[in-house]
């Protein structure tokens, strides 16, 4: 293997382990309340359910929606970490391995982000985009899991790689547009009521 | 099987290091060490059905490097013409082969290391640091099969549709929609429903004085002389191979000139040091299988001798955590193929 490109993955996952790492322990300052927890806890059951859905066909998966409606609706964090731990937990199911770490951060900046633009995603025309989007920009990341086995880190083996995987990011780029077009309103009733009810309730 | 406890720290390290050093050596030797090694470990560790996942991901993945690296990459000393003047090269080729070996090889590894920890053992490394964190993970691993039910009550309740107009639908995307439309209905009903109560849960672990005192472990684990042992023992071979890689061993030259024939047999010490790293979990299985058979022979001598022959060689298959029962019933849940929506309708009669 080129020594390049291993030396690239390798300092790639340390630099995930550190920055994840640095998110659990801010985490664990906080001190969460257990109503946050178990909020949490559901939360990732939910998206991880929604992943294992589609488990014998690739890339057919709920969890990218689920995860982007927790960030619009929650905050940027909730979405992070309910990324995060959806990618560990599926694994668990899954198989674990180095691209779990190429996973959580897919999965996690999905989250973030989506809380970052909450406001203007109430908009369908920015919305499904984004949705659609971020179908790649994952298929991008995780796709770093697999520059070991190329011959050397040039451009035309990337192109080359990510050609390959278009496919998968379609179909899960429109199973993203399609469901945040159509079961958007009554996923962010759902998640709206309970963040109302029970986290910060009305006084 | 887990006679003598290992801590799972030892199991994390020792295949980290693996892992790592099988990315770094691309020696035809070593990874064919490193194939029987990991061949006979999963088969003493016993076989479970994320070995199937494992082909239907990597064969399509294997093929792929396998096509693409040469078709993409033209360096090399021997040229194989194809069609006219486009050539792909035999150091190309052999570099596909050596990574799709190690590719497999990769994921057999994380497959052997999935059942060697378990994921309670995992958590208990991880909630030394991290105990809320790990709190959350316990529970939604628990919330996963809760969630499974209640889709197979809901879709026990939906199986009662009296008037059956969804299924009169003629075109196939139709159907294909109508599909989409019950999965999505089914799951924003499983959310709303789970999120209600697990609110209830919450409040339940408040009443009960969650997190007024420091929790502790379901396991406990403590280091014990056979894993300095083994500890010692990988970071010999750690630093070995270490100045054995500075100096060449364990990796060929493939470009520009292939550099390998397979009469040069590494005969060395760098090569015996690494074959050495792979027996010791080998040779513990080995030994547990050993003791547990004994232990059944002592144990069933007083019985009748034809149990014995039955009882004390288990089908060390059947252990699995039943991760994979989770993924089945989930599918069966959702209907995926429509095929198993009869099996849950004649299930009450």
């Amino acid at each position: 293997m080129d020594l390049m490109s291993i030396l690239t993955i390798i300092v790639a996952i340390i630099v995930l382990i550190g920055v994840i790492y640095n998110v659990f322990r801010l985490f664990e300052k906080s001190k969460p309340k257990v109503e946050y927890i178990v909020l949490l806890a559901i939360l990732v059951a939910i998206s991880v359910v929604g992943r294992l859905i589609g488990m014998s066909i690739p890339s057919i998966q709920l969890a990218s929606f689920v995860i982007i409606m927790v960030g619009i609706v929650y905050d940027g964090e909730t979405g992070f970490l309910v990324g995060i731990l959806t990618a560990i937990v599926s694994d668990l199911f899954m198989g674990l391995g180095y691209w779990t770490f190429f996973q959580m951060l897919a999965w996690g900046l999905m989250g973030y982000t989506s809380g970052l633009f909450s406001d203007k995603l109430d908009n369908i025309w920015i919305r499904v985009p984004f949705g659609f989007i971020w179908a790649f920009i994952y298929g991008f990341i995780t796709d770093f899991a697999m520059i070991p086995y190329m011959s050397a880190l040039n451009l035309e083996g990337f192109i080359a790689l990510y050609v390959a995987a278009i496919p998968l990011d379609l179909v899960h780029g429109i199973i993203n547009a399609v469901l945040l077009a159509v079961a958007y309103k009554w996923f962010k009733n759902i998640f709206e009521r309970n963040k109302v009810k029970f986290l910060n309730p009305v006084e | 099987m887990n006679l003598i406890k290992i801590h799972p720290s030892v199991y994390i390290i020792y295949y980290v290091i693996w892992l790592v050093f099988l990315f770094l050596f691309n020696n035809p030797y070593y990874i064919i060490a490193s194939y029987v090694a990991i061949l006979a470990l999963i088969a003493l560790q016993g076989i479970r059905s994320e070995f199937k996942n494992i082909f239907k991901m990597v064969i399509p993945m294997a093929i792929l490097i396998f096509i693409l690296n040469p078709l993409v990459y033209h360096e090399g000393a021997h040229r194989i013409y194809i069609i006219g003047s486009y050539f792909i090269t035999l150091e190309a080729c052999t570099y596909g082969i050596i990574m799709c070996a190690t590719l497999l090889l990769v994921f057999l590894l994380f497959a052997s290391y999935n059942r060697a920890v378990s994921y309670q053992e995992m958590l208990y490394i991880f909630s030394k640091k991290f105990s809320n964190l790990s709190m959350v993970m316990v529970m939604a691993l628990r919330f996963v099969p809760l969630l499974n039910f209640r889709t197979s009550e809901l879709r026990s309740i939906k199986s009662v549709d009296l008037d059956k107009t969804n299924e009169d639908n003629n075109g196939k995307f139709d159907s294909f929609l109508a599909k989409i439309k019950d999965i999505a209905s089914v799951f924003g009903v499983v959310t709303a429903w789970s999120l209600e109560e697990s609110m209830l849960t919450a409040k339940s672990m408040k009443s009960r004085a969650y997190g007024v005192a420091k929790r502790t472990n379901y396991l406990s684990f403590e280091f014990n002389l056979i894993d300095y042992v083994l500890v010692i023992l990988m970071l010999i071979v750690l630093l070995v191979e270490c100045i054995g890689l500075v100096y060449g061993y364990g990796r060929i030259e493939i470009y520009p000139v292939i550099g390998f024939s397979f009469n040069q047999v590494p005969l060395n010490l760098f090569f015996m040091l690494w074959i050495i790293f792979l027996i010791p979990f080998i040779v513990l299985e080995l030994y547990e299988r050993i003791l547990w058979r004994n232990h059944n022979k002592q144990k069933l001598s007083n019985y009748n001798v034809n149990i014995v022959n039955e009882i004390a060689t288990p089908n060390l298959s059947n252990l699995g955590d039943g991760s994979e029962k989770f993924v089945a019933q989930t599918e069966m849940c959702f209907n995926i193929d429509g095929s198993n929506l009869s099996k849950l309708d004649f299930e009450g009669e």
